[in-house]
């Protein structure tokens, strides 16, 4: 399997600093974004330990059968959870900063994402764009009838998360996965993009920049920022070279 | 550009991207079902069985599934053109052959209803009702409380079964209780059958899987941190081992009988179950160091306690061999009265600030409760004491995250009702009707 990969961070136009982190490894197969929680302090330190904590852990495993990804990508979670919890105990200025979620593993024929949070992956194939990922947010929960809007304290905002790491012990990752296919790019990107770009506009700048994957992530972050870039923005691009 | 489809099966794994050909072969062949979803560009995730909004956004999709369920009963909406010498005419094909064969059956069901209703010959001795295998026979068997013939059943058509469940939201809903009620009788797992779908898709303050193997797992990686419920440390209950082991009796107790659960009140007694299970099997295989098998056996006591609460069992005597931090958590739920709080807190002392506020809180909610035991109304009195206790209650737990919002609204309920518990009790079931508020 051959994988090309790309990425960027910009902090946008209004934020004074870039909470988001990011990394990617195309010998390794790794990708990985994540946002720390605005209004918390410590964001930008909850990203960054998630990703390192993931790539690290990802980097030691010399080989994973099929059947071992999925509880190893929900043990290597948790324990980054915790991390990042225990981080925040020391340090009482951080604590409670939490952190989104979406990482990529790219083994054998297929693509395996580990996700929580908003922040989200995408799949471009074909002039198709699907969402991957399902955003952990209360607007989507009570859209899917996984929470009732009794359940919810008043004036809390719908896009406010369910799921993400750093903040409650409980740590539940979705994980997804799917065979892989030539050409097809997958998209991984914190809310600042999607915030600020639609999905139709998101495909169409792919499709003319998918010959050149180097500007992509560029390029999209440079389309949020014109849109007002009110937000963090994050975007990691792996394309499928070969299967 | 030929329109491409991505369907989600079971909420995890892709298949696809696919050609509306393709897709039809894939749903043939089984490859997803009618509940699993699918998206087109940029499009919105429907579930399969969704037909209304699967016609206003994906109509050729929603024509394969209708198709595909209308043509099991011989009806085709497919229409022929047919040409007769130099006209064109059309004709619907198969139709009046299907409508035949639709009235016969229908007829046949008639007779055989007319039949078993009359006294003349009783339609389950004929079909033998021993060797049926629809939900409610199994029903019967469950009822009656014949666990060996539901066991014998249930592996008898699970081969079969699990395939179409997995396919068919309602098959899922017929089948889901017995299911769970299979496999947390066992070791908390279906082969073939996913965890989630066994948890259900709700929202859950309780771990993904709650298998008897995957508990043995996490006891085996415990065994060094079981001290932290003595008292003496923080209460770091991030893990799952830990956190099952706060879980409030009461609040679970209050929300039996969970819809898709028989016999079993809800996926947390199922994993309480499991977990029991799988530590009691590591004590008496000598696998727990003997260094640990005090606080081991206490944790034990600890769940085997929360079972029994559950189901409203009132314990006599709350085990000493529970950690110091569990026995209090236990006496406070327990207590039937105020007086028996307070000697709860005397006779548990925990020197820990923040367990010592952890218990604060239970004892907080649990009073509430004792407060509301046996009244039918509430004096304007006791109101004013209501609201200074209703003040008291977080939403939120912070250790086990159950949230305590039908409580909360239980309560705000009996102040806008005068103090009427069953007004309140009746206002409060539209709302929350999986959550029982009676004393």
């Amino acid at each position: 399997m051959r994988i090309k990969m790309a990425g960027s961070t910009h902090v946008g136009r209004v934020r004074k600093n870039n909470q988001d982190s990011f990394y990617f490894d195309s010998t390794h197969g790794i990708a990985v974004v994540a946002d720390g929680i605005g209004g918390r302090k410590g964001g930008e330190v909850a990203s960054q330990l998630a990703v390192t904590g993931m790539r690290d852990a990802l980097i030691k495993v010399e080989r994973l059968r099929p059947e071992e990804i999925n509880p190893f990508l929900s043990s290597t979670v948790d324990r980054v959870n915790n991390q990042i919890i225990e981080r925040g105990e020391i340090d009482p200025g951080i604590t409670g900063m939490g952190t989104t979620l979406n990482f990529l593993l790219f083994v054998g024929d297929r693509v395996h994402i580990a996700h929580l949070g908003d922040s989200r992956t995408y799949l471009y194939d074909r002039g198709h764009l699907w969402q991957l990922t399902i955003d952990h947010n209360i607007e989507t929960f009570i859209e899917r009838g996984w929470m009732n809007k009794s359940d919810i304290a008043p004036n809390t905002q719908e896009g406010a998360l369910v799921r993400s790491m750093g903040l409650t012990g409980r740590c539940e990752a979705d994980l997804y996965d799917i065979k892989l296919r030539s050409g097809q790019i997958y998209l991984t990107c914190s809310d600042g993009l999607t915030g600020m770009v639609s999905d139709r506009k998101i495909s169409e700048i792919i499709s003319h920049h998918s010959a050149n994957l180097s500007k992509l992530p560029k390029v999209l972050i440079d389309e949020a920022n014109k849109n007002g870039g009110k937000d963090n923005t994050t975007v990691v691009v792996s394309q499928v070279v070969e299967v | 550009m030929e329109k491409l489809y991505l369907v989600r099966r079971s909420l995890e794994t892709y298949i696809g991207p696919m050609t509306l050909s393709e897709l039809k072969r894939s749903y043939r062949r089984m490859e997803f079902g009618l509940q699993d979803e699918v998206a087109g560009n940029r499009g919105e995730w429907i579930a399969l069985d969704d037909l209304k909004r699967l016609k206003s956004v994906n109509p050729e999709i929603s024509k394969l599934v209708s198709d595909d369920l209308l043509g099991g009963w011989g009806i085709s909406e497919h229409s022929q053109k047919k040409i007769i010498r130099g006209k064109k005419t059309s004709k619907k094909v198969g139709s009046t052959q299907g409508f035949r064969a639709f009235f016969i059956v229908f007829f046949i069901m008639g007779l055989i209803s007319a039949l078993h209703f009359s006294n003349r010959l009783k339609v389950s001795a004929l079909f033998n009702l021993s060797q049926r295998s629809d939900p409610e026979s199994i029903a019967q068997l469950v009822e009656a409380d014949d666990m060996k013939s539901f066991d014998q059943r249930m592996d008898k058509i699970l081969p079969k079964l699990i395939p179409k469940v997995r396919n068919s939201r309602n098959l899922y809903n017929q089948w889901i209780p017995y299911l769970r009620l299979l496999a947390f009788h066992r070791d908390g797992e279906i082969p073939g059958f996913n965890a989630k779908l066994l948890r259900g898709m709700g929202r859950f303050s309780a771990p993904n899987d709650c298998s008897h193997e995957s508990w043995q797992r996490r006891w085996n990686s415990s065994f060094n941190d079981w001290a932290l419920f003595e008292g003496k440390e923080n209460p770091r209950v991030e893990s799952d081992w830990a956190r099952i082991l706060v879980w409030d009796s009461s609040w679970m107790h209050r929300r039996r009988g969970a819809p898709g659960w028989k016999k079993i009140s809800h996926y947390y007694e199922a994993c309480l179950i499991m977990a029991n299970k799988a530590l009691r099997s590591q004590i008496n295989q000598g696998i727990v160091p003997a260094g640990r098998r005090g606080l081991a056996l206490g944790l034990v006591e600890r769940i085997s306690y929360q079972l029994a609460r559950i189901h409203g069992d009132q314990v006599n005597v709350i085990s000493q061999a529970m950690p110091s931090a569990l026995k209090a958590l236990s006496c406070i739920e327990n207590a039937e009265d105020a007086a028996g709080i307070t000697e709860c807190r005397k006779s548990t002392a925990i020197s820990n600030k923040k367990w010592s506020q952890y218990l604060q809180l239970s004892e907080n909610r649990h009073k509430i409760f004792l407060f509301l035991r046996n009244k039918v109304a509430l004096n304007d009195d006791q109101l004013t004491e209501l609201r200074k206790l209703h003040r008291q209650l977080k939403i939120i737990d912070p250790l086990t995250e159950f949230s305590y919002q039908a409580e909360s609204q239980y309560l705000v309920a009996i102040m806008l009702n005068n103090g009427s518990l069953m007004e309140a009790r009746k206002q409060v079931g539209y709302e929350f009707p999986e959550v029982s508020f009676a004393h």
